[in-house]
């Protein structure tokens, strides 16, 4: 079953870079001054972006190919959460983003900090989606 | 196969994470002063390590044990490639850690971000690892 396979292979390296931004990376940037802080957010946002949003579309279509030959709906339901990161970055993240990216080193303050606080705490929710995306596409990939 | 299929995942959280410490991390941290690249390396080395290592272990156990199951060669291989991350650390990247680790803040200057350079350049290695312990694993799994 290739398309499943490759299916989870995609959702858990999507998972495996979103669970480290939350124990590692943004931890670590977390004690940074301010100014700092923003000024690795910065080109770590831009990067991070271009691959979560390929391997989620890349791991929504495989997913969705196996479930077209199966008819298995857990493939379905994987695909379904790898792709919903897109809309849940589009409209709950990208007023934290655009803010974030407004803004100069030179003017990063508490508040700046504070963002960057929250930006963490909303990308847990994309590790979320893909921890789950994941156990769904294994669950089927056993089967 | 349900064995290869964990051993697959793991391999690929582990692939996921390093591929995001060389794409995007590691280039972000190069974009802060020598104070805040040795201060951010520093909390992210240890929670990165501790991360990285646990992932490499299970999936080599995991994969071990799908080889024992099925005696095909590309477990093993997969397996051993994902282990190999262990000596590779300890031989080859160690003395740049170590280095890095006994520096003190006030130390921080053009030497320790020509260490955090080198430590990133020999990254490289264990995310060559990971990418060629997922193919095998993906590979062994479609059949």
């Amino acid at each position: 079953m290739a398309f499943g396979v490759l299916a989870l292979m995609v959702a858990s390296l999507f998972t495996g870079a979103a669970i480290h931004v939350n124990f590692v990376e943004h931890p670590a940037r977390s004690v940074l001054d301010p100014g700092a802080q923003l000024e690795a957010w910065k080109p770590s946002y831009a990067r991070s972006a271009a691959m979560r949003a390929s391997l989620a579309v890349v791991g929504f279509a495989l997913g969705m190919a196996a479930w077209w030959q199966t008819r298995d709906d857990r493939w379905l339901g994987g695909a379904l959460l790898l792709i919903a990161s897109w809309p849940f970055t589009l409209i709950m993240l990208a007023p934290t983003n655009k803010v974030l990216r407004a803004l100069y080193p030179g003017q990063a303050t508490l508040e700046s900090r504070a963002l960057l606080e929250r930006w963490g705490h909303l990308h847990a929710i994309r590790t979320v989606l893909g921890v789950a995306a994941t156990a769904l596409l294994a669950w089927a990939a056993i089967d | 196969m349900i064995l290869g299929t964990l051993a697959l995942t793991v391999a690929a959280f582990f692939a996921g994470a390093a591929v995001y410490v060389s794409a995007v991390e590691h280039p972000a941290r190069e974009a802060l002063d020598d104070r805040g690249q040795l201060t951010q390396w520093k909390p992210s080395y240890a929670n990165g390590t501790r991360m990285q290592a646990s992932l490499a272990l299970i999936g080599f156990a995991l994969g071990a044990a799908a080889w024992w199951h099925g005696h095909d060669w590309r477990w093993l291989v997969g397996a051993l490639a994902l282990l190999a991350a262990w000596p590779y650390t300890l031989l080859l990247i160690m003395p740049t850690n170590n280095a890095l680790k006994a520096m003190s803040m006030a130390e921080a200057g053009p030497q320790s971000s020509a260490l955090i350079r080198r430590w990133g350049r020999l990254h490289l290695g264990r995310t060559t690892l990971g990418l060629v312990a997922t193919a095998l694993f993906a590979w062994a799994s479609i059949g």
